[in-house]
């Protein structure tokens, strides 16, 4: 039996609008620990993984581990007929093949009861190691869509290079080339802050479709954490507040010079 | 009386009978003969040189209430060599009949009995020693041994085969004449009793472990038939006599190879009756079991398997949104039987089938791909080689399962799209992100590294694009999203189609390798599907077995779905099952379909069958008809005479269906179609069915595309030239007829008077002659181009005769030149003739062409006289656009105004030169 209890619905909403662009179809896995998600897109060039903690949610009961396979679409189309401000609630039997939504509006008055057909769905679970990462840059989530969306005028990759002063995002294209760069700052607000830790300096090339995509979680976090190590998928970072995080893993592109790499 | 036939075969007291004299001999005489035949009510097929007998027999069988009287006897001895008695007297012999088993036949031996071939049809060949006939006859004695227990009668105690074979000389049959092979050159007539006799059904083996070979036309089963007939009860059919066969079933006119392969490794002859007695005598087919249609999740047995296997072949994160788009999730505890193609889904390279070298070429692109394309130097030119791999074939056999392991196994990560999934034109837009579009998500795998590499190497992508020729109509631009995904591509890419010269994928193939998969054949399936049969408790025979293969045109994934339908409710698959089941709906060429309308199978066909061949290619099948159809001697004709009947009512055939569709096309009455396709291509091939012969040396005897179209593109090539050169001569005014007038009366005078002048001397004038030719060439308007058609025109295929002159040949290469020079620089009349077509076209109106006409006329009988002003008018009233301008009309021999004293000069020449005449 699995249940859980959400007052800020909103925050369901937008997670879920933030992955259903990228997953079709995906295994939410249901434990004592809190309600995950983790799954590659059909191209499996960039992997989701989203947690959402048991402590988070006004009430958590979750007897047995579960995996509930949904069509996200389908989900999302659902959740789109909450209210903003209602308190959300998701309700699965152990035997049963649907999980019920239950949309309470604030004041009480509006409660409006949805069935989602679950999917049996083959997935692999990927293993995620903690590693280092070389750099690790926190920037304004805003600033960082806007970046992306820039430069999605200009090319269609973006050159990521990490060092002492900066982050510097590039892009090429048919009529020009362009450079963002971002200077480290701490400001008073604590939200505008640009911080980079840096190991070593990197630097990394990314499709910037994907990115864009990545970015569609921007209303849930105000800061996005990117960290990147050479060799390695970057990490996209969005904290949401006091509930858990959402994730996106890119690799990078295929360089023309790794010759040696390509084997 | 001796209720046991070996009272027949010698052994038993001799009766007299008939008028029988001589004893024609009996190989297999000491065979012990089968008691009793079982009663079989069948038609009867009047031989007309047999006499019934009617004998009753006190067999012990039960079965058989009637009596079986002994009655020849001496005729049953056995001999070794021909009696010259025989020429003259009638010998007798005598079978059982399974026709009427209660009457034994006699059948008279034919007269000529030479050892070497006659005129008669009957060829009765020599007889080898019946020793050596009786023992080849004890390896097919290893028959009965494997009698099932199915045969329950009592009374069957009956060996393989029983006790019936007579002699060769009692066979009716006959080997074929002269030098007459068969070849591809089919003349097999029809079997004369076709449809009369009732072939008896026996038990599924009782011909097990028979081998048979079929030679010559049989009595009443056509080829196939009899084929069928003999695997239907479990026996084997070979097509060549080796040591393996136990017999040669013969009929009238055999292969003279068989017959001599026989006789060398002394194989038993039998004819169509030998081999219905011996069905017979294997008694009734028992009644199969039925199990009753069991419900899904019951068949428990093969439930518990079920679980276990299910995850693994299911395929492996393949493609996340491809494989289950959705399927609802079970109740838990409940398992649905899985499909079989998914259990039996092979994973690992060897299970595959078929397709070997196909397959290590994959393989090697696979592996080398990396190297090449990214790491090797960058060739250009056409031995650039390709990124992707493009695999095609029938379906169902192996195609995307080889790619999807073959990239497994090297390591790649194989991403699988295909015909579920969107793939048009990927958005332009990339801040949209990938928007759930796979073409948007494909544009950026095809760069980029695999996500999963979290440790270790980076992980090599793969990409198969399953299914590119099934781009509909949601998938615009498809194609080219996947070419140009090609170009930019830095991982390997894989496409798989069905048909590799779709229209649609005619550009995707400069930029893919081509890897052609073949259907397995029959052997490779054979032993898996057998395994396959077997594990899931499906009893079958390997001729059912090898039936169901073709029938489902070496399809693998249909043949394990057809077995999977069949679990479902038996637990056998007969022969006779799978013959009875639809075959698969082929696309055929019009070749395949007009083969098929016209070889000697087609007898066995349905009208409805044929007329659906018919609409295969209902635009091509008639023509090829026409094409093709006085190649066929048909099987109707008895004589010429009857063949050029058949002949001319299949033409008038052809011709009412030619108007049938001209309806159908013109009047769009497209109600008539199928009556059309009826009369102008059944028809006609049902009436000259037959065998194929070729008329010239050196022609192939197979169905020829139809001529037709050719021709008619050429004959509309000819009325177009005929038209010019008429509008040309129309202008002169010294001309008044139609096209057809032209053609017929005046042209044949135009073309000798316009060459034979320009023969070398002593026939022509040579160079001299030229002036000649320009005289009348100027007097009909016709230009050069037009002195060329008019030759086209004239062309007659080879011939003898004033028609068939090749009157340009005589001409001089030098003497051609002068003359193009000459026409270059002609005259103001020919030109005349341009410019009123220039017009025409141009000024598109034919007001215009009219009005510089009479001005032609006007300006002409002045040019006579030599008013070159007035002649100037029309000209000066003609546009000035770029069409008319200066340099053009110099280019065609026009000058100016100001030139017009050289316009004059050819006039006067011209003048002078009649005036010399």
């Amino acid at each position: 039996m699995f249940e859980a209890r959400l007052v800020q619905g909103s925050l369901l909403k937008k997670v879920l609008e933030s992955i259903k662009d990228l997953v079709t179809d995906a295994n939410f896995d249901c434990s004592n620990n809190g309600f995950a998600l983790q799954a590659m897109d059909s191209s499996h060039v960039s992997l989701v993984a989203l947690l959402l903690r048991s402590d988070g949610f006004e009430h958590y009961r979750c007897d047995r581990n579960m995996t509930m396979g949904m069509n996200l679409s389908n989900m999302s189309k659902m959740l789109k007929c909450a209210g903003n401000e209602d308190i959300i609630t998701m309700k699965a039997d152990d035997t049963g093949d649907v999980v019920t939504f239950m949309f309470e509006s604030p004041d009480q008055d509006k409660i409006s009861d949805f069935e989602l057909k679950l999917m049996d769905i083959d997935s692999e679970h990927l293993g995620i190691p903690d590693t280092e990462y070389a750099a690790t840059v926190k920037m304004p989530s805003s600033e960082f869509m806007r970046i992306c969306r820039d430069l999605s005028s200009i090319g269609d990759t973006v050159t990521i290079s990490v060092s002492k002063d900066g982050v510097k995002f590039s892009t090429t294209g048919d009529i020009g080339q362009a450079n963002i760069t971002c200077r480290q700052n701490t400001s008073v607000d604590k939200e505008e802050q640009t911080i980079i830790e840096l190991q070593e300096p990197v630097t990394l090339t990314f499709a910037l479709r994907y990115l864009n995509s990545f970015t569609k979680a921007t209303p849930l976090a105000p800061t996005v954490q990117l960290q990147m190590s050479k060799e390695l998928p970057v990490v996209v970072q969005y904290l949401i507040a006091d509930m858990g995080y959402v994730r996106y893993y890119l690799a990078p592109k295929i360089e023309d010079d790794e010759t040696a790499e390509a084997a | 009386m001796p209720a046991d036939i070996r009272s027949f075969f010698g052994g038993g007291p001799k009766k007299p009978a008939g008028d029988a004299a001589a004893k024609p001999k009996e190989e297999k005489l000491e065979e012990p003969a089968a008691t009793v035949l079982p009663k079989k009510a069948k038609a009867e097929e009047p031989k007309p040189d047999v006499d019934m007998v009617d004998l009753t027999d006190d067999a012990p069988a039960p079965k058989t209430t009637a009596k079986r009287k002994t009655v020849v006897d001496d005729v049953r001895e056995p001999r070794s060599v021909p009696q010259t008695s025989r020429s003259t007297s009638n010998v007798f012999v005598v079978y059982f009949s399974p026709i009427a088993p209660t009457h034994v036949m006699f059948l008279r031996r034919q007269p000529s009995r030479a050892l070497h071939h006659t005129q008669d049809d009957d060829f009765v060949p020599d007889k080898s020693p019946p020793s050596a006939k009786k023992a080849k006859k004890t390896p097919s004695k290893k028959t009965p041994t494997k009698k099932t227990p199915a045969k329950k009668e009592p009374v069957k105690e009956l060996p393989k085969p029983p006790g019936y074979p007579k002699e060769e000389s009692e066979l009716k049959f006959s080997v074929i004449q002269g030098d007459q092979a068969w070849g591809y050159n089919d003349t097999r007539a029809e079997p004369p009793n076709k449809g009369v006799k009732i072939a008896p059904r026996g038990p599924n083996d009782c011909l097990e472990g028979v081998t048979v070979v079929v030679s010559g036309v049989l009595d009443s089963l056509e080829r196939e038939e009899a084929e069928d007939y003999v695997k239907r009860h479990g026996g084997k059919v070979t097509s060549t006599v080796s040591g393996k066969t136990t017999y040669l079933l013969v009929g009238m006119d055999c292969g003279k190879s068989k017959y001599n392969k026989a006789k060398q490794h002394g194989t038993t002859l039998i004819d169509e009756d030998g081999l219905f007695a011996m069905v017979a005598a294997c008694g009734e087919k028992p009644a199969v079991e039925e199990i009753k249609p069991e419900p899904a999740p019951a068949p428990a047995a093969a439930k518990s398997p079920v679980p276990t296997p299910k995850p693994s072949p299911k395929p492996s994160a393949a493609a996340p949104t491809a494989p289950p788009p959705a399927p609802v999730k079970k109740a838990k505890g409940e398992d649905e039987t899985p499909l079989w193609v998914n259990k039996y889904k092979p994973n690992q390279p060897a299970q595959l089938i078929g397709n070997g070298a196909k397959i290590a070429e994959l393989r090697k692109f696979l592996t080398t791909w990396e190297d090449v394309h990214l790491k090797g130097p960058e060739v250009k030119g056409k031995d650039k080689p390709m990124k992707s791999v493009l695999i095609s074939g029938a379906p169902g056999v192996g195609k995307s399962s080889a790619a999807t392991i073959i990239a497994k196994q090297l390591g790649f990560e194989v991403v699988e799209v295909n015909a579920s999934d969107t793939r048009g034109a990927s958005g332009k837009d990339v801040k949209e992100g990938v928007g759930g579009k796979a073409s948007n998500a494909i544009r950026e795998m095809v760069t980029n590294r695999a996500v999963n590499f979290f440790t270790g190497k980076p992980k090599k992508m793969c990409l198969i694009m399953d299914e590119v020729d099934g781009m509909s109509g949601g998938d615009r631009g498809g194609v080219q999203e996947l070419i140009a995904c090609i170009k930019i591509s830095k991982i390997p890419i894989i496409c798989i189609c069905n048909d590799k010269y779709n229209q649609k994928l005619k550009s995707l193939q400069n930029y893919t390798m081509d890897l052609p998969f073949v259907k397995p054949t029959k052997v490779q399936i054979l032993k898996r599907m057998l395994k396959i049969a077997q594990d899931e408790g499906i009893t079958m025979s390997e001729a059912a077995m090898e039936a169901l293969i073709e029938t489902c045109s070496n399809d693998i994934r249909q043949i394990i779905n057809q077995l999977q339908m069949r679990r479902l409710t038996k637990q056998t698959f007969e022969f006779d099952d799978v013959k009875s089941l639809a075959k698969k709906d082929l696309d055929m060429g019009p070749f395949t379909a007009m083969d098929k309308l016209t070889n000697r199978d087609a007898g066995l066909l349905t009208v409805t069958e044929r007329l659906n061949l018919v609409f295969q290619d209902s635009d091509l099948i008639p023509l090829f008809v026409q094409e093709n159809y006085l190649q066929y001697r048909p099987f109707a004709a008895r004589n010429d005479a009857e063949r050029l009947q058949i002949v001319a009512n299949a033409a008038t055939c052809i011709s009412h269906g030619d108007i049938m569709n001209r309806s159908v096309r013109m009047k769009q009455n497209w109600g008539l179609m199928p009556y059309a396709n009826m009369v102008s291509s059944v028809m006609p091939a049902s009436m000259v069915r037959g065998g194929r012969e070729t008329f010239h040396e050196y022609e192939r005897n197979f169905n020829r595309f139809p001529g037709w179209l050719g021709k008619n593109s050429s004959a509309g090539k000819m009325k177009r030239l005929l038209h010019e050169v008429h509008s040309h001569a129309m202008t002169s005014n010294a001309f008044k007829a139609d096209s057809a007038g032209m053609r017929c009366d005046y042209l044949p005078l135009i073309k000798d008077l316009t060459s034979r002048p320009m023969w070398e001397p002593p026939q022509g004038k040579g160079k001299e002659g030229i002036e000649d030719v320009m005289e009348i060439m100027n007097s009909y308007c016709l230009t050069r181009q037009d002195w060329e058609s008019i030759y086209d025109l004239c062309k007659f295929p080879k011939g003898v005769g004033p028609e068939f002159v090749d009157v340009l040949k005589p001409i001089a290469t030098a003497t051609k030149t002068a003359f193009t020079r000459a026409c270059n620089a002609g005259s103001r009349t020919v030109h005349s003739g341009i410019l009123v077509e220039d017009f025409k076209k141009k000024r598109g109106g034919k007001k215009a062409a009219a009005n510089e006409d009479d001005g032609m006329d006007e300006g002409e009988d002045e040019g006579e006289g030599g008013g070159s002003e007035e002649e100037d008018n029309p000209f000066d009233n003609a546009p000035k656009g770029p069409k008319l301008s200066a340099k053009r009309l110099a280019a065609i021999g026009f000058v100016a105004k100001d030139d017009g004293k050289k316009k004059k000069a050819p006039t006067k020449k011209k003048a002078a030169a009649s005036k010399k005449k």
